[in-house]
Formats: C-alpha cells, structure tokens, sequence
C-alpha cells in the first residue's frame, strides 16, 4: 500500500513538474501611440482558448500559455487589431548590426567557354559593405580586383599553339545575401547578384612552334581595323554578369565556393556583341569587421 | 501513519499548483548580429533568482514573483537590464472622412506636340474637394488655375520688299492662361493613418481665360514681315483632355507628380505636360 502511494506521489510529482515545463505565463502592457494604457483590450492566445482583459493599466497576465504558441492577438474598440509574436527573441542591443566593412579574397579556377578556352587559375581581392536588412537578408556590394583569364591550346604531332589571356579587372558584384540558421553561431549562406566589371589591364601572350612568343594588350586601343577606322581594342573594358555563390559562416568569417558567369564583349572599332563568355568557380572567403 | 502519507500525497499532488501560483517565464536573447546569446546570466530583477541562458540563447524562470516585470542580464559586453513584459502598442483605427478639402500648387513643363522645347516654365494653383467613394477610391473635382508657355518654330514664306520669296524659320511662342476643371478619381492605399499614396486619373475640362501667340523675328534676315507679332489665341475657349497623376500623402502634406494630355484650343495642337506639384489635405 505504501509503495503504492509513494509511486502516485512520484507520478504526480511528474506530471506536475512536466506540465510546467510546458506552459509559460505571458505578462504584458497594452497602451496606444501616446504610451496611453488600453483598458479593457482583449488578449487571446492564437489556436488556444487562454483569453484576459486589460487592467486600468493596461496589464494583462495569460497564465499556462502552452510553449508551442506563437501569437497573441489583442483586439479594442476603435483599435486596430494587432497580433504580436511572443516567440521572437530580444535583441540585447538598442538596434542590429545594419553596415559592416566586409574584406575578401580567394582563388578562382576561370575559362573562356565560347571558343573553348582551358581553366586558368586566378584570384581576387576586394572590399565591399554589407547592409544587414533582417536575419534572413542582407546587400553587399563589393569592389574586387579579378585575375580571370584563360588558355586556349592546339597540338598535333607536329605543331603546338598556345595563348594566354590574362586580363585584371575591377568587379563590383552586387550580391544579395539570404542566410538560414545552422547552428548557434552559424548560417548557411545563399550568394548572388548582378557584376558590373571594368577592365584594367592585361596581355594575351602566344606562341608555338617555329614562332617567336608575342604579346597583346587586352584593353588598349592600339589595333588598327581592317577598313581605316580609329584603332580599337581586343575587348571592350565593360561587362556584365552574374555572380552565384553558397558558403557557411561562423560568426563573421564566410568561407564558400562562388563562382560568376560574366559577357565579354570584343571590341572591333566600337563595342560589339558579347562573342565571349568568362566561367569562373572559385573558392573566397570573407569577413565582415 | 496512513494519515501522514495521505497529508504528504495531498501535500506533494497541491504543490503543483501551488508552484503555479508564481510566473513561469520564458524568453531568448540574440546579440546584434542575430546570434543567441549563449551563457548569459538572467537574473529576476528584484529578487536572487537567475538562470544562465544555453546554446540557444533561451532562458527559463519557474515560480518568478508576480509583480516581476524587468531582468537582468549579464553578458561579457555589459551588464543590461530588459523588460520581460510583452509590450503591445495598438493604433486608433483610422474613419476617414467623406468629405474634406485639399489645396495644391505645381510647377512643371508644357509641350506641345510638334514643339520644340519650353522657354519659361509652367505652373498651377488650386483647390478641390475629396469625396470618399469607398475604402479605397474617392472622386476628385477640383478647380485650377493654370498657365502654359510652350514654343515651337515654324517655317513661313517670306516676301522680302525686292520681290524675293524666302523661307524663314521663326520661334512662335505660346503663353496661355486657363480654368481648368479636373474631375479625377483617386486610388489609394494608405499603409498608416497618415501616411499613403493616391493614383489619380479622370477628364479635364479647361477654359481659356487669356492666350498669345507670339512670333519672333528672324534672326538673320530683316526687313518686311519680319517684325514681332502677337495673336490672340483664343477661337474656341473650351478645351480638355485627360488628367494623371500619383501624389504622396506624409502627415496632409501632399507632393507628387501630375500630367495632362489634352487640347487647350482649336486654334493650338494637343497639348502633353507634366508638373511636380505639393499641396495640403485639410
């Protein structure tokens, strides 16, 4: 009998215990815009049945909310309704971080595609910002220094032909950031965005067998045309294209693959069509201070 | 001794409720960069009772006073203190009214179809009456004064006093004054009581209260027929067309963009304008 009685003290004990883990009171202040307490709102738990009445001071106190629910809707005459989310979390900061200073820097495998260019490694620099719009969405416009080039190869048994393309540019991809939470301290990262580019500098180096190695200059105008017109460049300084990239962030630091798809327009006395297209995938890392 | 384990029963089985008796709260801090805040110390403001905040930021108060309403939270940064109390800020819901006043005045450009450009720019000044049709839509008569300076060149045959024909280009300049009736219908979305946007569109009737053709001499030739001459505009006083325009209301003020396509007169070709304007909605 004893034991008996000890087990259903025990479980009670239990259940007690076990129910208030699961239930939380909600204790809050309705006012208006002037911070005037709203008297008589009524405070409803969304999904449940748990309902209250504002005080004089506009107090109320819904008492075994269950964990689970998410919102409270408080409704007044003459009021709009409002529904507030209890769930959310403080910020233990008057506001978030909106801007931060952003450096990056990582390697990049990058070719030519329309005329069959081989992988060149390259490389880029950059600084940027980062404006923070909410936990899931952020803007980051960057301004890069790229090595992207490539390297077309032709051999036979006989005969070997080899250019190098090595242009610098100035990138200024405007990625939009979206993170998901994957752990305490850190987000799974989804990149992409527009790239506007600028050509600097660069030479095309070529040669083979029986031939002495030459070199181009990529964006100075200095190639007479065919017709008599004014002299012309290999490609044109401007481009555009997209910018695509998936990393994982700890704390402030992103390390991830990201790659960019840009046009490469050639330039015969004015700017042509794009007749080129840059592929670059690359691993980067960056953070934000 | 049965008695003692019932009393104990009874005892252990109604300190559930008696725990209850005290608030239960639960909450979660993140940082600035929306980090948890993990292994902060939370402590019931008034009283010895704290917690520490785990890998998620999350915290848990069993039993907290009733009249507990702020914590205290210890982090590595500084010490904060944070209401616990669910705050709830509720708006008047906003009636607007069926009917009330606006006021409103422009400044812009009049072209006319086949001109060249603008020399001087042109303006307007007004009021009307807002009346509420529905939640969204209200209709919009309003009564406007409004002056257009437009130019063109045209080219006219010439006979110089030696008998000569000649071509010559001269600058014809139209200034007129008008009435006009706009009769608009607005559309709007109000995300706040005072703050929203209004897309209105609708006919326009005008009447010519003054008008000049003015066309200049010649700049390279002089002699008979090149002289400044002045017409009167007006034939036909009645003119109209369509009205659009979208205006933006912050606390009753009103700024926005409107434009006209219409005719002023027989005597002019249609008329394209488009004016920045602000005015007050009373």
């Amino acid at each position: 009998m004893k034991r008996v009685i000890m087990t259903i003290c025990l479980m009670a004990a239990g259940v007690a215990a076990l129910m208030a883990q699961q239930t939380r009171d909600v204790k809050g202040v309705v006012t208006d815009k002037k911070g005037v307490p709203v008297v008589g709102a009524e405070v409803l738990v969304e999904g449940t049945t748990i309902s209250t009445i504002t005080d004089l001071d506009g107090n109320f106190l819904l008492r075994e909310v269950p964990v689970e629910a998410g919102k409270v809707i408080v409704t007044s005459v003459g009021m709009n309704t409002e529904e507030i989310d209890i769930n959310s979390p403080i910020m233990l900061a008057s506001r978030p971080r909106k801007l931060s200073l952003v450096v990056e820097a990582g390697l990049d495998g990058s070719r030519y595609t329309v005329n069959s260019g081989n992988a060149l490694m390259g490389y880029h620099v950059g600084v940027g910002l980062e404006v923070r719009r909410s936990k899931r969405w952020a803007f980051r416009p960057m301004l890069q220094l790229a090595s992207r080039g490539t390297e077309y190869v032709y051999s036979d048994e006989r005969y070997e032909f080899k250019e190098t393309w090595k242009p610098l540019v100035l990138d200024m991809p405007l990625n939009f950031l979206l993170r998901y939470e994957l752990g305490s301290r850190m987000n799974l990262v989804f990149s992409f965005g527009p790239v506007l580019s600028w050509g600097l500098s660069g030479k095309v180096t070529y040669g083979g067998t029986g031939m002495e190695e030459k070199e181009y200059e990529i964006y100075k105008k200095m190639y007479p045309s065919d017709w008599g017109g004014p002299d012309h460049a290999l490609l044109h300084r401007f481009g555009v294209g997209l910018t695509y990239g998936v990393g994982v962030e700890y704390k402030k630091l992103l390390v991830g693959v990201v790659g960019k798809s840009m046009l490469m327009m050639t330039e015969d006395d004015g700017i042509n069509t794009a007749e080129e297209h840059n592929l670059v995938l690359g691993a980067s890392v960056s953070y934000r201070f | 001794m049965k008695k003692i384990i019932i009393l104990l029963v009874a005892g252990l089985c109604f300190s559930g409720t008696a725990l209850a008796q005290g608030l239960n709260l639960k909450g979660r801090f993140i940082d600035k960069d929306y980090y948890p805040l993990k292994g902060a110390k939370v402590t019931l403001k008034g009283t010895n009772q704290s917690t520490t905040t785990d890998k998620k930021g999350n915290f848990y108060f069993e039993n907290a006073p009733l009249t507990s309403d702020s914590l205290l939270v210890e982090s590595t940064k500084k010490d904060q203190t944070i209401s616990s109390l669910v705050m709830v800020r509720m708006d008047e819901q906003f009636v607007p009214k069926r009917f009330s006043w606006f006021a409103k005045a422009g400044v812009g450009v009049s072209l006319i179809s086949d001109g060249i450009g603008v020399k001087k720019p042109a303006f307007h000044l007004g009021a009307g009456i807002d009346l509420k049709l529905s939640k969204h839509w209200s209709f919009q008569p309003a009564l406007q004064f409004v002056y257009s300076n437009m130019w063109t060149e045209t080219e006219m045959d010439v006979v110089s006093p030696d008998g000569y024909t000649y071509s010559s280009y001269r600058d014809v300049e139209y200034e007129v004054n008008t009435l006009e009736l706009p009769l608009t219908f607005a559309l709007k979305y109000y995300s706040k009581r005072s703050r929203g946007v209004m897309i209105n569109f609708g006919p326009y009737v005008s009447y010519g209260l003054s008008g000049k053709t003015k066309i200049e001499p010649d700049s390279y030739s002089s002699g008979y027929e090149n002289i400044p001459t002045e017409i009167d505009l007006f034939g036909n006083h009645f003119g109209g067309g369509f009205a659009y325009g979208i205006n933006w209301d912050i606390n009753h003020i009103l700024f926005g963009f409107t434009g006209r396509v219409g005719v002023i007169s027989s005597e002019l070709d249609s008329r394209v304008g488009i004016m920045f304007e602000v005015g007050y909605r009373f």
